[in-house]
């Protein structure tokens, strides 16, 4: 057998092969996400509607996001707001149930498929029914809140209770995820440390702060990002419970590029708009790399 | 190897394509040969799509009336395709720039001036020249929103007024005159239907004396259900040529505060967000449309009956909801399109659609088989039939979208009550007058 | 004596929060089943009925009366799913092997390349896809529910997943494979592709929730009733004359029962893949 000729062959033929594999994905990723993001960014510099003809109209869009429209600035807080309300609220009471999970006591089986459940369950279905939880006469919690003698608020027609609401039901939606992620990462940690710790007479919330939280730091941290990601591309349940109301309570930013494109047609002043979520996005995931490899580092 | 990398990509693409292939079993490619008809030719094979946005009792009605078309013309198909209502305008608007409107359209009046103003709608007067067909009686008024330079854009098949349904069984405990008995006294104004409604209002039982917005139409309350009640009370959200907002006024701040205090000091009226329907007896008075008598037929644990709307400063305000079918221009079957549009609303036909909508027809309209469709034949006549001529059409505007986006989001201010009235309307006219321009 | 009675106290405050946070869980599920059970009327029983009397299996059968498509719908929502699904294994099992296996000329770059897309929301793309199917007709279809899907950013996150696990395995199995006169395609298929069953799986949930649970895309996309998948579907409960709370619960009950049974079997597996696969 002549080994020198062979594997030039067989690395030509590979090579081949190796462009046909991808070739799929290559072109999805070219057809479905690079030209669309480049063409709309062009979109974001015209008045392009289906309605009427389109014509170039310069950073007229962008000028009118920044300085012009009151709405946007408004979306933009409202979307943060639920950032913010949802993610300690997600990420701590997913550490909090994983932490309680993480012994093993009778019927913690039982729990965790309980709390997953939601994970499984679809998002509009999980919406429907809340916002009927949540009917301001009807609905089950100011049923109960009457039984008990007091007249429960409009939940979903209260400026100040509806992103409340909103939040906690996404909330509920997904911790099941985090949480199972948390407990992956908390059995990981070698059990010797906490005896040691023990013998040391460390306090339990010792032994969290100084062996728990820094073990399973690169867990949170991608959860963190993940869930942060997620709340800002936040739509269905929006749609679904207050269609963006009451007023522009609950406007979100793809909310608000969904009334923008596919209610008014205003696609270039839609696209935007979009734009400005995908720096965010971009800014994210950047952040994320960056920190990650680092981490990795320090880890090994 | 640029060489083979091409053939890469080329058998990659093959596979997306084949993916498509497989994927496309949704779609329907309508196989739209062009309909060369008549010429004595063997008829060739038609396929019309018919959107509607109403339920699948209607559906059902019209395959019955499609089977029938087909008896004499076998060449011809009629597909039903359902949008939902909600979102009815937005899609038809998509399919209408993309040309894949479906040939015969159910078109409510708010978006009328839209596709007729871009020029989407195809002139079916030809429709007239059969004195079979009788258009004549169609009632003219009915005809305007369709008709433009002279020239039939579509024919209306529902025209409903809104009017009010009353649990009967709850006046009779409390004593109460209904609206009818008041109606004919002549004393059927806002101000004793208020009176009645509180004295009719139980919160213990959870029972509210009326109920303005139509079932689930929070979202909807300025243009579906507020509307009579601004005329009623002398304003108007838009002046006559639609070309200012005319609701800050005190006649319309007047309305507006008459709303929010039965919803919020007197609660006569169900809170921001209840889903409480008539049906389930809890509801004292609801205004609703013609097509909500289906649902309250079923009702088995009380007595009903329907009363026309009451009267403010300004009359009634009844408004006139409006469906009519018109024929796409896009269409590649116009001629075949129209001549359904034409059977639809044939004097027959029209009889059969009148058991869920009000005919636009005068000689259906006054039949006695429409009068059999309500409680009794004198309520209908007094709710429906009476309230006809004095009942106007919604106003309609190219750009309504918009519009209604910014008046939903003032009218929300009233549900959350975060600033009063007189600010409301303020805002409103700030943020909806450059729309109207 | 002490300690013992300390650990109970421990172990009761924490069954106290479990039940708690598991309670609040529930009520969604529950209040979804009842009213499903209610009659109409009783719907909005005042006080409210805990438990439905009587209880009216009929709703069950009424939802497919009421929409004769629903079972359509269903069909719709599932195939798409499924196709989603297994195209998404297929095309990023063959894409993450060749990024780990195969040498070819600039492998690293076209995987940053493709990487990158990970970073491009598919809320900003929808506009000008939107367009683009409209002009070819696809728009009232269930190609943008597809292919975007299987060949965009959720197969891009399964090349990765894929690749991650194909680096894992030892590189004397695929060159004994390759000595033995294996091509690229036969080692993927008989050997690799086996091995990932457990990458596979992790995928396969994730694409077929994330397809069985879109709802912005039908929803720009979908304008047929006929075409629906179950997410959009459920508006067609409610029209002009109100929503009919009693079959939208049954239906909704319908649309969950199915994927609620599949993870109740396969918990151990779904959620042990979650933990381990990639996402730690």
């Amino acid at each position: 057998m002549s080994k020198a000729a062979a594997p030039s062959k067989l690395r030509r033929r590979n090579a081949w092969y190796g462009y046909l594999f991808i070739s799929p994905m290559m072109l999805g990723f070219l057809i479905f996400l690079a030209a669309p993001i480049v063409y709309a960014f062009g979109l974001s510099f015209t008045d392009y509607s289906l309605l009427h003809p389109s014509s170039f109209i310069g950073g007229d869009n962008y000028v009118r996001l920044v300085s012009g429209d009151k709405q946007f600035w408004h979306t933009l807080g409202n979307t943060l707001y639920f950032s913010a309300g949802l993610i300690p609220l997600n990420l701590g009471l997913a550490l909090a149930l994983a932490l309680l999970l993480n012994q093993k006591l009778p019927g913690t089986g039982v729990f965790r498929t309980v709390i997953f459940t939601p994970v499984v369950t679809s998002i509009v279905v999980w919406a429907i029914v809340w916002k009927y939880v949540f009917a301001t006469d009807a609905g089950l919690l100011n049923q109960i809140l009457a039984a008990l003698g007091i007249e429960g608020p409009a939940w979903l027609y209260d400026t100040a209770l509806v992103m409340p609401v909103v939040i906690v039901v996404s909330v509920l939606k997904k911790v099941g995820m985090n949480m199972v992620i948390f407990l992956a990462a908390l059995q990981d940690v070698p059990k010797m440390y906490y005896e040691a710790a023990t013998i040391d007479g460390a306090s339990r919330w010792r032994q969290f702060r100084s062996i728990t939280l820094p073990m399973i730091t690169p867990s949170l941290f991608l959860t963190l990002i993940i869930t942060l990601i997620g709340s800002l591309k936040v739509f269905s349940q929006i749609a679904v419970m207050t269609d963006g109301g009451p007023g522009t309570s609950t406007y979100v930013l793809v909310y608000y590029i969904y009334q923008l494109a596919y209610k008014v047609f205003d696609f270039g002043y839609a696209s935007a708009v979009a734009f400005v979520l995908f720096f965010l996005v971009l800014l994210l995931t950047v952040v994320q790399w960056n920190l990650r490899t680092r981490w990795v580092h320090h880890e090994q | 190897m640029n060489n083979r990398m091409n053939k890469g990509l080329g058998i990659g693409l093959a596979t997306v394509l084949l993916t498509g292939a497989l994927a496309g079993c949704g779609s329907d490619s309508g196989s739209k040969e062009s309909g060369a008809s008549g010429s004595g030719a063997p008829a060739k094979e038609i396929k019309l799509k018919f959107s509607i946005w109403g339920n699948d009792t209607h559906k059902a009605m019209y395959e019955t009336m499609i089977e029938n078309y087909r008896k004499d013309h076998p060449n011809v198909s009629v597909e039903i395709m359902t949008i939902p209502s909600a979102d009815y305008q937005q899609k038809l608007s998509v399919l209408m720039a993309s040309k894949t409107a479906p040939d015969i359209v159910w078109l409510m009046e708010r978006s009328i001036p839209q596709f007729l103003g871009a020029g989407q709608l195809a002139d079916i007067s030809g429709i007239k020249d059969d004195p079979n067909y009788k258009f004549e009686d169609l009632i003219p008024s009915t005809l305007e929103l369709l008709t433009k330079d002279g020239k039939t854009y579509g024919i209306p098949f529902s025209t409903p007024p809104n009017m009010i349904y009353y649990n009967k069984t709850l006046f009779a405990e409390k004593g109460l005159k209904t609206p009818t008995e008041l109606y004919e006294e002549g004393n059927w104004t806002y101000d004793e239907m208020a009176k009645a409604a509180a004295a009719l209002t139980d919160k213990s039982k959870g029972v509210y004396g009326v109920n303005l917005i139509r079932p689930n139409g929070w979202t909807t309350s300025w243009t579906e259900s507020l509307q009579t009640l601004v005329w009623a009370f002398g304003a108007d959200y838009f002046s006559a040529d639609g070309k200012q907002f005319a609701l800050n006024t005190p006649a319309g701040i007047d309305a507006l505060q008459f709303y929010s205090d039965a919803m919020f000091k007197s609660e006569i009226h169900p809170k921001p967000g209840d889903q409480t329907t008539f049906e389930t007896g809890k509801i004292a008075m609801q205004q609703d449309l013609f097509s909500y008598m289906g649902k309250a037929k079923a009702i088995a644990d009380f007595e009903w009956d329907i009363a026309p709307m009451p009267s403010g400063a300004g009359g009634q305000g009844t408004t006139l909801g409006y469906a009519g079918y018109a024929v796409t221009k896009d269409s590649e079957h116009v001629a075949e399109a129209t001549d359904f549009v034409k059977y639809l609303t044939s004097p027959e036909n029209m009889a059969v659609t009148s058991q869920f909508f009000v005919p636009s027809r005068k000689s259906v309209l006054e039949s006695q088989d429409f009068l059999n469709q309500g409680p009794s034949p004198e309520s209908v006549k007094t709710a429906v039939l009476d309230q006809m001529a004095g009942a106007r059409v919604r106003p309609a505007f190219q750009n309504f979208q918009q519009i209604d986006e910014k008046m939903k989001i003032g009218f929300d201010s009233i549900y959350t009550k975060s600033k009063p009235i007189e600010d409301i309307v303020k805002d409103l006219e700030k943020e909806v007058s450059p729309l109207l321009k | 004596m002490s300690n013992k009675r300390q650990r109970a106290v421990s172990a009761a405050i924490r069954y106290v929060l479990l039940i708690a946070v598991s309670a609040v869980i529930l009520v969604p599920f529950y209040w979804m089943i009842t009213t499903s059970l209610k009659n109409q009327t009783k719907v909005f029983e005042f006080p409210m009925q805990l438990f439905p009397s009587p209880v009216v299996w009929g709703n069950y059968a009424e939802v497919f009366k009421a929409q004769p498509d629903f079972l359509l719908h269903y069909w719709n929502s599932f195939y798409i799913a499924v196709v989603v699904t297994v195209g998404t294994c297929l095309f990023a099992a063959i894409a993450g092997f060749a990024f780990a296996k195969i040498k070819f000329p600039l492998r690293n770059v076209w995987f940053l390349v493709l990487l990158s897309g990970m970073m491009i929301p598919a809320e900003v793309t929808t506009i000008p896809n939107f367009i683009w199917f409209s002009k070819l007709h696809l728009a009232d279809t269930h190609f943008p529910l597809i292919v975007p899907p299987m060949l965009g950013a959720g197969g891009i996150f399964g090349v990765f997943l894929l690749r991650q696990f194909f680096i894992t395995v030892p590189s004397e199995l695929d060159e004994a494979a390759e000595i033995d006169g294996c091509t690229p395609w036969t080692t993927f298929w008989r050997i690799m592709a086996p091995l990932a069953a457990p990458a596979f799986a992790t995928l396969s949930i994730f694409t077929f929730l994330n397809s069985w649970e879109d709802f912005l895309d039908p929803m720009i996309y979908i304008s047929s009733s006929r075409l629906f998948t179950l997410p959009i579907a459920m508006k067609l409960f409610t029209d002009t004359a109100g929503t009919a709370w009693h079959l939208l619960m049954a239906a909704s009950v319908m649309a969950t029962l199915p994927l609620l049974l599949v993870f109740f079997f396969a918990q151990r597996r779904f959620i042990d893949g979650i933990a381990t696969t990639g996402l730690k």
